[in-house]
């Protein structure tokens, strides 16, 4: 899925619901259509973010030391 | 009998430590609270009965030979049901966990028992500390409703008068959410300032053992036995600046919650602290979508094998969580850290001003019935952010149930939060606790 130009929630969903059917068949995800909502309704607002090139992600106890150095 | 459920850690350590008081009285009158409260409100998983009473007898034989393990020698703490202690099954209200596998001690139980705590058993936990099947834990202040959760065993064990502390998690709102909603204090400290080893995870990035207690003095002899550094020395209380968070944190939050939390600052404005108000950036429109892409992804992975191995017993509504957080894409998982690190920059300057932050605990008081355990909305910022945050009772809402002020400090600064805790509730007391 891309991530620029950013994605609308309603294309998340496509994309989320057709790899749900994919993967875990067509009942479960009917299923977590909610949970399915809720994901791409967070794809959405990250999309749209802007992050600096520089910015690398972090992981667990990398922030804090991040943070405090 | 009253006296002893009343006393908070810190006392409750103190009078064993003077000989005041007797362990074994003390478990013992704990065990027969919770045989009068437990089938009422279900705090807990498991009860080590035999275990706990031994404990306390070769305890008081040590007190009285003037031998003390530590600042907790002889006081029963709770844990909640996704760290491992030994001799106890860890469940985590799931019944694809196995009750007769044998754990050694967590980090965190290592260290209370280190410290002379009597581990007195499990308390209950909503399906892996995550967002499946809640517990039939109830609220002591109202057992038509929820005690709150994930960690809702352990904050109605503190609040029910079972247990003067228990140890808790937050990913979300998880353990701060039931101490508010149960009338007690409670902190998520910094991340990472308590060990996780022996923890069930839900999300390793924003996995946070807490504490859920009596009273803000006993965040601080907790912290200092779990965490990495002894508190500092408290500032004086005439000079702190507490910054007010109205935007998000205020206006979705209840019209009695608002009212409530509004009096309390009054009262803590008319002891000689500096109240202001303190705009957010922009950028934190975008906490929840960012947390909730980590701790779906992170939530997905750790349960995977147990998702292929144990789908049959696993319940339904966890099952369906982690297939369709499964499904998050890696690249918005990765831009989801990315944007976390650069919304904790922009979140450090508010500190610039203000010692800490103030807000309410919650939107609301404790929601009517057991399915829901609450909204979690304003506590999620600080579990991603990994800032500590402690939450005090302010008050009484409309129905009568407990309504707490949350105070948030800068990452590793623990200590100011906890005294400035300890400052707010000198001036605010402390709520009685339910009969």
């Amino acid at each position: 899925m891309r991530i620029k130009p950013a994605v609308s929630p309603e294309e998340a969903y496509r994309y989320l619901s057709q790899n749900a059917v994919m993967v875990w068949g067509e009942a479960a995800a009917t299923r977590m259509e909610p949970q399915l909502q809720s994901i791409s309704s967070a794809m959405a607002v990250v999309s749209a973010l802007e992050i600096p090139d520089e910015i690398e992600p972090l992981f667990g106890e990398d922030i804090d030391r991040a943070v405090r150095s | 009998m009253t006296e002893l459920l009343d006393l908070s850690t810190s006392d409750m350590a103190s009078q064993i430590a003077s000989r005041q008081l007797d362990p074994v009285d003390v478990v013992t009158g704990l065990l027969e609270r919770i045989d009068q409260r437990e089938p009422r409100v279900h705090a807990w998983a498991y009860v080590d009965r035999a275990v706990a009473l031994a404990d306390a007898k070769a305890m008081a034989l040590e007190a009285q030979s003037g031998t003390l393990r530590g600042p907790l020698h002889g006081v029963p703490i709770g844990i909640k049901d996704v760290f491992h202690a030994r001799g106890m099954p860890t469940l985590a209200n799931s019944k694809t966990m196995d009750p007769s596998a044998i754990y050694e001690d967590s980090g965190v139980v290592a260290a209370l028992r280190q410290a002379g705590a009597i581990i007195l058993g499990k308390c209950e936990t909503v399906e892996f500390a995550g967002m499946g099947i809640p517990p039939q834990t109830r609220n002591p202040w109202n057992t038509q409703h929820t005690g709150g959760g994930s960690s809702s065993g352990s904050g109605v064990a503190v609040g029910g008068r079972m247990v003067p502390a228990a140890i808790g998690t937050q990913t979300g709102g998880s353990n701060l959410r039931p101490a508010a909603y149960n009338g007690v204090a409670g902190l998520k400290p910094s991340y990472g300032a308590f060990a996780r080893t022996g923890l069930l995870p839900v999300s390793w990035s924003l996995d946070h053992p807490g504490l859920i207690a009596r009273s803000a003095d006993d965040l601080d002899l907790l912290f200092r036995i779990l965490g990495p550094t002894s508190a500092a020395t408290p500032e004086s209380p005439a000079n702190w600046r507490f910054g007010i968070l109205r935007d998000f944190f205020f206006e979705t939050s209840a019209a009695n919650t608002v009212a409530v939390v509004g009096v309390a600052l009054d009262r803590l404005g008319g002891a000689g602290v500096q109240l202001a108000d303190t705009p957010l950036p922009a950028l934190f429109s975008a906490h929840a979508a960012i947390h909730h892409l980590m701790m779906s992804t992170e939530m997905a992975v750790y349960h995977a094998p147990r998702m292929d191995r144990h789908a049959d017993t696993m319940s339904e509504r966890h099952l369906t969580l982690a297939q369709a957080f499964s499904l998050v894409p890696a690249g918005y998982y990765l831009q989801a850290l990315r944007a976390r690190r650069i919304l904790r920059d922009a979140m450090l300057p508010l500190f610039a001003e203000h010692h800490v932050l103030v807000m309410p605990t919650t939107p609301a008081p404790a929601p009517e019935g057991i399915e829901s355990t609450g909204n979690a909305s304003l506590l999620t910022p600080w579990s991603l952010l990994g800032f500590p945050a402690a939450t005090i009772p302010c008050g009484l809402a409309d129905n009568g149930l407990p309504l707490g002020l949350q105070i948030v400090g800068p990452p590793g600064r623990d200590d100011l939060v906890i005294q400035a805790a300890i400052a707010a509730e000198r001036v605010l007391g402390r709520l009685d606790l339910p009969a």
